[in-house]
């Protein structure tokens, strides 16, 4: 059973399944304090005044709905597939992931909304709650196309007017493009909570060419003639090298993160983060 | 099996075409998108190596081109040789019934153009035997024994002796035949206009030596003689520009001028004095004997054997057609080795090559189709 669950107690508004930040009545005990004229005498703990002759009032840690957001990378890069399965594109596995992550938000009724980002610029979906803002982001997913380069940050200003401080954002992308990790960073350091799901090719993780081959980058068209077999041991030692300094650059921005690869089930990097033993 | 045309297996060349298609298709590398380009650095070229997809495709392909070439080759099948058998071969006119009934075994024929079976009616052909039983000796695989009843006397002979390369039994049934009828014309002399009494004279003696009554009334002026006749220029002197040219085209003349160079001696006196000369002249034949016709002076036309040497130089004697059949047996020689007969199997070649064709196209087809899907 994954359960999306913040690692900061946020949220101040409405009845929800998650640990916030304002006590009252409920199920949780969080602590005693005096009685104060104004409680409810129902609130008052009658055992604790049996035994201390004075009024405290029993208080429980209510728990407040988050607003969930996802935040899509589907810039040209998206459309990636592994050769084994050349109708598998990183974006189908993103929209899987997405999918995924709107389910869970949906059972614990939290509110969730979309941020979907591509050479176009932003697309957005307002966060709600309810069966009928999953078909909207249903839909939303379906017709985004990868293309395009990582948009300029201005482009990208409704973001913040939108993802409000104590929301929680996942992002669901190659982590390749530097400009996106620099917002993942500011967003963190402005008390939002941020996760990184990087979804990764099998063939960026194996390198499985043994022929000369022509590599394009898609997003900005440069090309590279290479052996795969002659370039096969020093990519996987510089791609390995660069995973792990976006680790640490990660874990030094408080930024959670997990990782996703295309021939392998979608909920891997959601188990990895929210699973039992995984993620805060 | 043998290749009639050899040199067709050049065509094999073409089989180079489809792999240097092959090939040459693989090079301009097709862009493969991948995101994490800038973990790739470039560091060897990448080598070409020599690799075949849709190998199945490029098989039947090959094979293809190969049949095309097999079939500009015409190879052709050497069936095995068959069995011996005896044949026997009755010229058309025997009585085939009475010579069977001696010997019932073996393979019996008419000696007529495609030898038909012996039970079907004698075919009424005129075609010359002895060239009939070439046709058949070169037919025949060695080894085949023949035996022949042809009629006595054998007609239809021709210049040559008969030669097989075969040991013949040769018999012979005497079977009446009419000599033909062939009444030789004899040549026709025509003299010129202004022939003197005496060469005439001796002109009329010469016809009546060949057994021709009379001679025909002289040209007149510079006429020219007829195609066929004989002219006959009794002076001297060269022959007219006229005459040279109708002798030049086929004509026949006999004149008392001198002989060229060239001429070869017809007929030489008893002391062995050349008399008559013959020499070609484009297409005709000019006959030289020298001297003042006038047969009280000239010796030369008193000569017995002149009339008889004239006639045969003006009128070879038809070779006989008829012969004594037991003089004509064949002789044995070594002939060039009779070619075996060959089967061209072409259709089945060509019934290949459209089913190749077939399933190559099936292959590309659906080959495309899986790319598609």
């Amino acid at each position: 059973m994954l359960r999306l669950r913040p690692r900061l107690a946020s949220g101040a508004s409405g009845i929800g399944q998650h640990a916030s930040r304002s006590r009252g009545a409920g199920l949780e005990f969080a602590q005693y304090r005096a009685y104060e004229p104004g409680d409810e005498l129902r609130q008052i703990d009658w055992k604790l005044y049996a035994r201390s002759d004075r009024f405290f009032v029993r208080e429980s840690e209510r728990e407040s709905p988050i607003t969930v957001w996802l935040l899509l990378d589907a810039t040209a890069s998206a459309g990636q597939a592994d050769r084994a399965a050349p109708q598998r594109t990183r974006l189908d596995h993103m929209r899987g992931v997405a999918a995924c992550v709107v389910e869970l938000a949906l059972q614990q009724g939290d509110r969730f909304g979309l941020l979907a980002i591509n050479g176009d610029g932003l697309q957005l979906v307002p966060a709600a709650n309810g069966a009928r803002q999953r078909d909207r982001v249903h839909l939303q997913l379906h017709a985004l196309q990868a293309r395009g380069a990582w948009p300029a940050a201005d482009r990208l200003r409704p973001l913040w007017e939108r993802v409000r401080p104590g929301d929680l954002l996942l992002a669901i992308g190659d982590g390749f493009d530097e400009a996106g990790i620099v917002l993942l960073e500011q967003l963190a350091g402005a008390r939002r909570e941020v996760a990184l799901l990087q979804i990764l090719t099998a063939d960026e993780r194996d390198f499985p060419f043994d022929a000369g081959h022509r590599f394009r980058d898609p997003e900005t068209g440069e090309e590279l003639l290479g052996d795969g077999a002659a370039i096969r041991a020093d990519y996987l030692q510089r791609f390995a090298d660069a995973r792990s300094a976006l680790q640490s650059r990660l874990q030094a921005s408080g930024i959670a993160s997990a990782t996703g690869w295309l021939d392998q089930p979608l909920d891997q990097p959601l188990q990895a983060l929210f699973g039992r033993g995984g993620g805060a | 099996m043998i290749l009639l045309f050899p040199l067709g297996l050049a065509a094999l060349a073409a089989g180079l075409l489809p792999l240097l298609i092959h090939l040459a298709r693989r090079h301009p590398y097709t862009p493969l998108d991948f995101a994490a380009l800038r973990w790739l650095r470039a560091q060897i070229r990448p080598r070409q190596r020599i690799r075949f997809d849709d190998w199945p495709l490029l098989l039947v392909r090959l094979l293809l081109l190969a049949a095309l070439a097999l079939l500009l080759a015409r190879p052709a099948l050497i069936g095995p040789a068959p069995v011996p058998t005896a044949w026997t071969v009755v010229a058309p006119g025997l009585d085939a019934t009475a010579l069977r009934g001696t010997a019932e075994s073996g393979n019996w024929r008419w000696l007529a153009p495609g030898f038909p079976a012996i039970d079907q009616a004698p075919p009424a052909s005129s075609a010359s035997l002895p060239s009939l039983l070439r046709e058949l000796d070169a037919q025949l695989p060695a080894g085949t024994a023949l035996t022949v009843h042809v009629p006595d006397p054998l007609p239809g002979l021709d210049g040559a002796r008969l030669q097989l390369s075969r040991e013949v039994q040769w018999h012979t049934q005497p079977m009446p035949v009419a000599p033909p009828q062939t009444a030789a014309a004899l040549p026709q002399l025509r003299v010129h206009g202004e022939a003197s009494a005496t060469a005439q004279h001796w002109l009329n003696a010469l016809q009546r030596a060949w057994g021709v009554q009379a001679l025909p009334s002289p040209l007149a002026g510079d006429a020219l003689p007829e195609r066929g006749e004989i002219g006959v220029w009794s002076r001297s002197d060269a022959l007219p520009a006229r005459w040279q040219t109708w002798l030049r085209d086929g004509g026949r003349a006999v004149s008392a001028g001198k002989p060229a160079a060239g001429a070869s001696i017809l007929l030489r006196n008893a002391e062995g004095t050349p008399l008559l000369w013959q020499q070609r002249i484009g297409h005709g034949v000019l006959l030289s004997l020298p001297g003042d016709w006038d047969a009280s002076s000239n010796a030369a036309l008193r000569d017995p054997q002149l009339p008889r040497a004239l006639l045969l130089a003006l009128q070879a004697p038809p070779p006989p057609r008829l012969g004594d059949a037991r003089d004509q047996a064949p002789y044995r020689s070594a002939l060039p080795a009779a070619t075996p007969p060959v089967r061209e199997p072409t259709p089945w070649l060509l019934l290949t090559i459209v089913l190749l064709f077939a399933l190559e196209r099936w292959m590309a087809s659906s080959s495309r189709r899986r790319v598609a899907a």
